[in-house]
């Protein structure tokens, strides 16, 4: 038997349906993949915006791989991450633990630690800034228990820790929701059996709870990598990568050499190293998400 | 045995009692800062500046919300960081679920590449796309312009996924129904399926709009001028300034906060689960 023509208003559908994903895809090919195919093509290039780009081949890349900065950006982009998501984790661990007890009060305290996370990034850094002015609000308040640090800011063993803070404060409260709801797909019966057990609480803790939300605890641990990577504006408004290089991080930057230094060859090939980086955490993500079945 | 669990019950009474201390402790170290930024709006930059600090201002200075939007270009951010956030949440919502539409609703070739490359797309954050995203809106000469604000960051493949997997509920009977009634495709569209998404366009509302008010990497390469910086870019570059009065840099802190801010109070509870399963930032 031939094939049958298609008839008409079928043929007619097909093409509305590929007019109402056009804009989408128009939009995706231009500011989506276009940049990255633009910076893989400009990463081989020799480019400001003053002069053309000249073809250079590979020398952005060996010349950002001979670079000791940015090997330490890599090192501070590293202890950033760890340390971050380390507090972050002890933080947010607790506050789903209160929630998830159904204290007293436990809806009002949820909404005071989720605050921060919906002001924007760059005001509450402005703000921390001011915090963290010599004599301000912060070392006012450290020096009333004995602690005596002089501008977080401006000294290299301070900086970091003082964006940290900054930056946990901002969105612990996000990720302690996402770590409540792991907490509450524990059964609860495995808690109550361990402790017929009589297993204390640290045992419980390591033994039933930790194991149970691993899953959670690698979506917390990628996600937060991912984002800890994209927040960079802390930075750019804190510190400016200083003093010296302390806070330096990857994505500061790649702005920094594309939009201070106006080095975009330079500027393009960091991108593609930070493309493939994250890519690398996501097909984990992903590789896991399909071993568990979700 | 019953004993045991019996004492277990009282330190348990004992613990919570213990955690509700810990907790209001740890509430009160978050709003702390925030207590503080509000009265520091209202201080007397003195206030703020002498050493020791005035932790209770001698005067409440209501004119720190006032003179910066005569002294400086705040009326401006202001009005560009709403014109921007509410066109962006429009064409988003918009388009995005058009597109949604297509995928779920239509049969034609390249339906699953497309599906495929809206997923790849949405692990890519804009953070990381910047040069050569600044390199081709330079070209399509959008710098400090609205489109230039406005475009690049007008459609979001996530919106696409989300009104995507909302539409997928959907049965197909709504649209041939539509179809014996004599709608075109896009009446149906916007007749019929457009109302049933009611709860998805909310939600990908808010999203889209807390999202793109708090966004600072973007606005600031693009608006270099004064006249297009959003609320976050002015901010920056007000701090940046040789003299910044803190009274004034905290009172406009407090107002840019605010739209987010009074969103988060109303939708509280649904806000903290839908933010949570989507996350805005870092």
């Amino acid at each position: 038997m031939a094939a049958r023509p298609v008839p008409y208003f079928i043929r007619k559908r097909r093409l509305t349906g590929f007019l109402f994903f056009l804009p989408a895809l128009i939009f995706i090919i231009i500011f989506l993949l276009g940049p990255i195919i633009v910076a893989i093509g400009i990463s081989l290039t020799k480019y400001s915006i003053l002069s053309a780009p000249k073809f250079v081949g590979f020398k952005n890349y060996i010349r950002i791989f001979n670079m000791p900065t940015f090997w330490k950006s890599l090192s501070i982009t590293g202890i950033y991450i760890v340390s971050r998501l380390f507090f972050i984790f002890l933080i947010a661990f607790f506050m789903a633990t209160i929630i998830n007890k159904r204290i007293p009060l436990a809806g009002f305290f949820q909404s005071a630690y989720f605050m921060p996370y919906v002001f924007p990034l760059a005001v509450t850094a402005i703000v921390w800034k001011i915090f963290y002015r010599p004599f301000g609000f912060i070392e006012s308040l450290t020096n009333l228990f004995g602690i005596e640090v002089i501008g977080w800011l401006s000294s290299e063993r301070t900086a970091l820790i003082a964006v940290t803070i900054t930056t946990v404060w901002s969105a612990v409260g996000y990720y302690s929701v996402i770590i409540l709801a792991g907490l509450q797909t524990i059964p609860k019966a495995a808690l109550e059996s361990s402790a017929i057990d009589g297993a204390n609480r640290f045992q419980t803790f390591f033994y039933i709870i930790l194991p149970l939300l691993k899953p959670t605890l690698f979506y917390f641990i990628v996600v937060g990598t991912i984002n800890s990577i994209r927040g960079f504006s802390p930075f750019l408004v804190m510190t400016q990568g200083g003093p010296g290089d302390a806070t330096r991080v990857i994505g500061y930057m790649i702005y920094e050499y594309g939009f201070v230094y106006l080095k975009m060859g330079i500027g393009s090939a960091m991108s593609v190293i930070l493309l493939i980086i994250i890519l690398i955490f996501t097909l984990i993500q992903r590789k896991f998400f399909r071993y568990e079945g979700g | 045995m019953l004993k045991k669990i019996r004492k277990s019950k009282k330190t348990e009474k004992v613990i919570e009692g213990m955690l509700f201390i810990v907790a209001a402790i740890i509430a009160l170290m978050f709003l702390f800062p925030m207590v503080y930024t509000v009265i520091s709006s209202l201080k007397p930059l003195e206030d703020i500046t002498s050493v020791p600090m005035r932790w209770i201002p001698r005067e409440i200075r209501l004119r720190n919300f006032i003179e910066p939007f005569i002294e400086k270009n705040f009326g401006i951010y202001f009005f560009n960081s709403a014109l921007v956030t509410t066109t962006v949440t429009f064409l988003s919502l918009f388009f995005c679920s058009l597109a949604g539409y297509s995928l779920t609703k239509f049969d034609y070739k390249g339906k699953n590449f497309f599906f495929i490359l809206v997923l790849m797309t949405m692990m890519v954050p804009i953070e990381i796309t910047i040069v050569p995203l600044a390199i081709i809106v330079r070209k399509l000469g959008w710098m400090n312009s609205y489109p230039g604000l406005i475009v690049p960051v007008a459609i979001t493949p996530f919106g696409i996924f989300w009104m995507r997997q909302f539409m997928i509920t959907i049965p197909k009977d709504y649209a041939e129904a539509g179809r014996i009634d004599g709608l075109s495709e896009f009446g149906i569209f916007m007749k019929l399926i457009l109302p049933l998404c009611k709860p998805a366009l909310g939600a990908l509302a808010i999203f889209t709009f807390m999202g793109n008010w708090n966004s600072l990497i973007w606005p600031l390469i693009v608006a270099s001028k004064d006249q297009y910086r959003t609320i976050t870019v002015g901010l920056v570059a007000f701090e940046g300034e040789f003299f910044t009065p803190y009274n004034h840099l905290f009172a406009m802190s407090v107002v840019a906060v605010l739209p987010t801010l009074v969103i988060f109070l109303i939708l509280r509870t649904k806000l903290i689960k839908g933010l949570a399963m989507v996350g805005i930032k870092g």
